[in-house]
């Protein structure tokens, strides 16, 4: 655990389906964390609901030996992403340390990486951002709201990055693992998900992203992913 | 007046942010509903400015989780778990991380209101709070000197020196009737506890030390009064305890909830047969000689008579006839059960609609008894009390006497609450309720809001609620007295962990009060104080801090136990305690509340499995399997809804083909905090569902009726009708449409909430009673296209 980070890392992700229930509080940590707007039925009706981390259901088998299977899903920043590839403007780039950026700036909303995405992580903002008239005195003053018109995904909490960095340069050491967590592992009940530098052997990540129980989503598509998951079972 | 160049950066900051984002708040009706722009906060951690972490504990729901809350320049801004709080260690359910959501709610009262329009309809006018005390005094004061002070009730949602508050209030005042009013997953297996084991309030699962869970029905895992907890001791049995060890989970329900979703097996079984599965699965075990002779011979009582019931009417093929459950599985899961050394089964211990009925618990709680899983490591525990100091003696008078020797409305009851009060005001009522306070509740929602619940309320002619938002019963209520949000107030949350550790945790202001609202404890004392006499001497408290001051030096002076600390401690404090060389040393009283205050509580991290008397209370001292005989004996009249295999299957009554089944659904319980809009849009996600009501039927009954998925449909049962939309499941058993119980009621909020027809009034409240329990009616409906 106190291993010092190498720069520039490799930040990573792993999430234990053994472990998980489904409570989808990462999703609402997120959505609370990233200043995402509180939806609204319009909206939901219409499939626009903002959730950087998802949980999918997948139903499969016929009475009675049916499976339902609960997956969280959050941007699996691709080694390989297909989404920057089709971006006429630059909007979305991998980091130095693997994390796929998104600049709202460039964003000119024109979807091809929503369509891109074979993980469908990419929201569009449909309406402009809105609260119920007070609940906007929460937001986290870290994280800048989106207008109408870009899109957004999972951004790995880079402004937590951010200030663990900040934190170690002011206690004068180097940036530990654990230093960095995103907010959907903060207040995981089931500590389902572990987080750090894929590339050191001693990180949790690392080991856990070895395990025989390890796969990633879609991986014959050669996107390389970077959230690996644990499947259930011994 | 001079500026700084701060000041005006400011202002700028607020006036940039304000043109790029016209409407960044504005109320959650319609878009053009009156928006309020609020500047974005200033970047105060960035900037080195003032940013604390406050420690308190969560209140919305019972679970009780630890939580720190992030505060910069007054305003909440973020939440994360205490990772020292020994129910959740640092992890959160989606309603605890929209807390700040409930503090700036647009649909909070902003004050005291005084209904001037007709029950129901919403017409309210602000009256300032010393008028609208005086006014609730003086109605009581009458009432009691008419000699008629039992005829006040309190539906009580609070614990701890909240609910005791409640409970000396009407002491003092001459009544007996104080009724729990908690939401529906906050009574823990109370009946099959109290008729059993004689033993009042709920019972603790060691989760942690079970190596095979058989859960009966969908409650532990989403209708867990401890969501947090339930997850966490999911998680730990899966992959906490080593290699090799991974708990084994079966889950035996209708239908494939999440819960049975996680489990190694589901079982599907007919609604409601549960209680004839178990006492199959206690059929196979005697046939199989597995059962824990200690325990039967020296704790129990009346096991000859279980025994001779089970063993002549529940043979293998009259439960697999009943159940569908194969003879191989049955003889599989029992000795499963019966060899697994520390199992334990767990029943659907919710109380309200859909939860399972007395006599299945019982039969669950049988199965527990028969291995010897009782007040034993992997099996069902007691929770310990937590050592509080009693609130000082007051004097009592003749008129609070007499009061209190009139019956109590609850009489006989093993879980006495709101479902008790609607059977009184329905027809026992040998006198009429004149005032109801609804204190940290909402009783007429935890009646389900059907019309028969309303009617009964209608009855009472002056109702108070101390709600924070205008709920089901704030509605129809006289005059609302909003208390203080779980963020803003003083309070003590007793509870539990799975292993039945005792544990106080500190609930304190995270921001002051943003509203003029008012701790409902210190209000209902200050009626006291207005009403005079034993009342006025009961109730002194002015400030609700004081109060757990009184009852923490119990706690201080006990020598018992540990404030919260790291994980590492725990197994420390346990081995040291409870070989007798540790007793806890917490200086002075004030250093004791200074370290409660800023790491979030107490417990006691040590179970004493001992002590006998203490969990069986019954009056023969044993466990009483005689209860568990009498309502399965064919020859004992029972309520007819008491599902007994020798009754044979009941069939469907005519135009109500399929049985209903209302399963809870994760983070909906406890949400008496008006409609979040994250908890509300991710309500039914694993159902590809959000926010209108829906209805699961198998592919099979789907085609009968010839509906397809997301085809609106009208739901009926011989007490009501909603509106839903078709998900067809394969995940459920033909013959079956389930519902979820999510939040509903509430009409009038400028939030949305979802599910607003509520699948909870297609059943109600049965007039028999069994066991002493009023209980809900099965669901029959019919479902026709819309």
């Amino acid at each position: 655990m106190t291993a010092t980070l190498k720069v520039p890392a490799r930040w990573g992700m792993v999430i234990d389906l053994d472990r998980c229930n489904g409570c989808q509080n990462c999703s609402t940590a997120c959505q609370i964390e990233n200043n995402i707007p509180p939806p609204t039925p319009e909206g939901a009706g219409a499939s626009r609901s903002i959730r950087w981390m998802d949980l999918l259901p997948y139903v499969e088998g016929e009475y009675p030996h049916v499976k339902l299977r609960l997956i969280p899903r959050p941007c699996m920043h691709c080694d390989n992403p297909p989404c920057i590839k089709v971006c006429p403007v630059g909007a979305t780039s991998k980091g130095a340390e693997g994390i796929i950026a998104q600049v709202y700036d460039r964003c000119i909303g024109c979807r091809y990486c929503t369509t891109a995405c074979p993980y469908t992580v990419r929201s569009f903002n449909w309406y402009p951002p809105r609260w119920p008239a007070g609940m906007g005195q929460a937001l986290n003053p870290d994280v800048s709201v989106r207008p109408r018109g870009v899109v957004e995904k999972c951004s790995f909490c880079h402004h937590r990055l951010q200030k663990a960095r900040d934190k170690a340069a002011a206690e004068k050491r180097e940036l530990r693992d654990g230093d960095y967590v995103p907010a959907c592992l903060e207040t995981c009940p089931t500590k389902a998900i572990s987080f750090g530098d894929l590339d050191d052997p001693e990180s949790e990540v690392a080991q856990l992203s070895r395990s025989p129980r390890a796969f990633r989503l879609l991986e014959d598509l050669g996107t390389q992913p970077k959230v690996f998951y644990l499947r259930e079972g011994e | 007046m001079t500026h700084t160049r701060r000041q005006f950066l400011r202002v700028v900051e607020g006036v940039a942010a304000a043109v790029a984002l016209p409407a960044v708040l504005s109320g959650c009706r319609t878009a053009d509903a009156p928006s309020e722009v609020d500047p974005f906060p200033p970047k105060p951690s960035r900037a080195g400015g003032p940013e604390s972490w406050v420690v308190s504990t969560c209140g919305a729901c019972p679970g009780g989780c630890g939580v720190r809350a992030r505060v910069a320049k007054g305003r909440l801004i973020g939440m994360t778990g205490n990772p020292l709080h020994p129910v959740n260690r640092g992890g959160l359910c989606p309603l605890g991380q929209s807390a700040a959501h409930t503090l700036y709610h647009p649909d909070r009262l902003t004050g005291p209101m005084r209904r001037v329009g007709a029950a129901g309809s919403g017409e309210f006018r602000p009256v300032p709070w010393n008028e609208a005390i005086s006014e609730v005094a003086t109605r009581l004061r009458d009432v009691r000197a008419r000699g008629l002070a039992h005829t006040v009730a309190i539906v009580d949602g609070t614990r701890g020196l909240s609910s005791e508050l409640a409970s000396r209030f009407l002491s003092s005042f001459g009544s007996p009737n104080h009724l729990s009013g908690r939401t529906w997953n906050d009574t823990r297996a109370t009946e099959a506890m109290a008729a059993l084991q004689g033993v009042s309030g709920p019972a603790a699962y060691d989760l942690e030390n079970a190596r095979f869970i058989l859960a009966f029905g969908s409650g532990w895992l989403e209708g867990s009064s401890s969501p947090v907890g339930a997850a966490r001791a999911y998680a730990h049995a899966r992959r906490g305890r080593g290699k090799g060890a991974r708990v084994r989970v079966v889950q035996i329900e209708p239908r494939l909830s999440v819960g049975a979703a996680h489990a190694d097996e589901w079982i599907p079984v007919p609604v409601g047969s549960e209680g004839v599965l178990a006492l199959g699965l206690i059929h196979m075990i005697l046939r199989e000689g597995l059962e824990n002779r200690e325990f039967i011979d020296s704790w129990s009582s009346g096991f000859d008579w279980l025994q001779s019931i089970v063993l002549r009417d529940y043979h293998p093929a009259a439960v697999q006839e009943a159940t569908g459950v194969d003879v191989a599985t049955l003889i599989r899961l029992a000795r499963q059960f019966a060899l697994s050394n520390h199992a334990v089964a767990i029943g659907d211990d919710r109380t309200g609609p859909g939860a399972h009925r007395p006599e299945t618990r019982m039969a669950i709680h049988a199965l527990n008894a028969l291995v010897g899983a009782v007040n034993a490591p992997g099996g069902t525990l007691t929770p310990m009390p937590v050592p509080m100091d009693p609130l000082p003696k007051f004097t009592s008078d003749e008129i609070a006497k007499t009061s209190l020797a009139m019956p109590s409305i609850t009489a006989g009851s093993p879980s006495p609450g709101v479902t008790d009060l609607q059977a009184w005001l329905e027809g026992s009522a040998s006198y009429p309720v004149n005032v109801l306070l609804a204190y940290g509740s909402d009783p007429l929602a935890a009646l389900g809001g059907g019309d028969r619940a309303r009617d009964a309320l209608a009855r009472i002619p002056f109702i108070v609620s101390f709600s924070s938002f205008l709920d089901d019963t704030a509605q129809r209520a006289d005059f609302v007295l909003p208390d203080h949000t779980w963020l803003e107030r003083w309070q003590d949350d007793p509870t539990f962990t799975s292993r039945g550790f005792s544990l106080l945790g500190i609930r304190r202001p995270i921001i002051p009060p943003r509203l003029d609202t008012r701790h409902a404890s210190e209000t209902l004392c200050e009626i006291a104080r207005q009403i005079g006499g034993p009342p006025k001497e009961a109730m002194p408290f002015t400030d609700f801090s004081e109060v757990m001051k009184l009852g923490l030096k119990g706690v201080h002076r006990s020598g018992r136990g540990a404030v919260f600390d790291v994980t590492d401690a725990e197994p420390w404090v346990e081995t040291m305690e409870s070989s007798g060389w540790r007793a806890a040393d917490f200086g002075t009283f004030d250093d004791f509340w200074k370290s409660l205050s800023e790491r979030g509580g107490w417990w006691d991290p040590i179970y004493d499995f001992g002590a006998r008397g203490r969990v069986l209370r019954t009056q023969s001292g044993k466990f009483e399997f005689e209860r568990v005989a009498k309502l399965y004996d064919p020859r004992s009249p029972v309520d007819p809804q008491v599902v007994r295999i020798t009754d044979g299957v009941r069939p469907p009554p005519p135009s109500f083909p399929l049985r209903l089944h209302l399963y809870p659904l994760l983070a909906a319980f406890g949400d008496n905090s008006g409609p979040l809009p994250f908890v509300q849009d991710l309500l039914g996600r694993e159902m590809e569902q959000s926010w209108s009501l829906w209805v699961e039927l198998s592919p099979e009954d789907a085609r009968k009726i010839g509906v397809s998925d997301g085809a609106a449909v009208h739901v009926e049962s011989a007490e009501g009708a909603v509106t839903a939309r078709v998900k067809v499941y394969p995940g459920i058993r033909p013959g079956v449409a389930a519902m979820p119980l999510g939040p509903g009621g509430a009409r009038g909020l400028k939030c949305k909430r979802g599910m607003s027809a509520q699948a909870a009034s297609l059943v109600s409240l049965g007039r028999g009673r069994t066991a002493g329990a009023t209980t809900w009616t099965d669901g029959w409906v019919g479902i026709r296209k819309a």
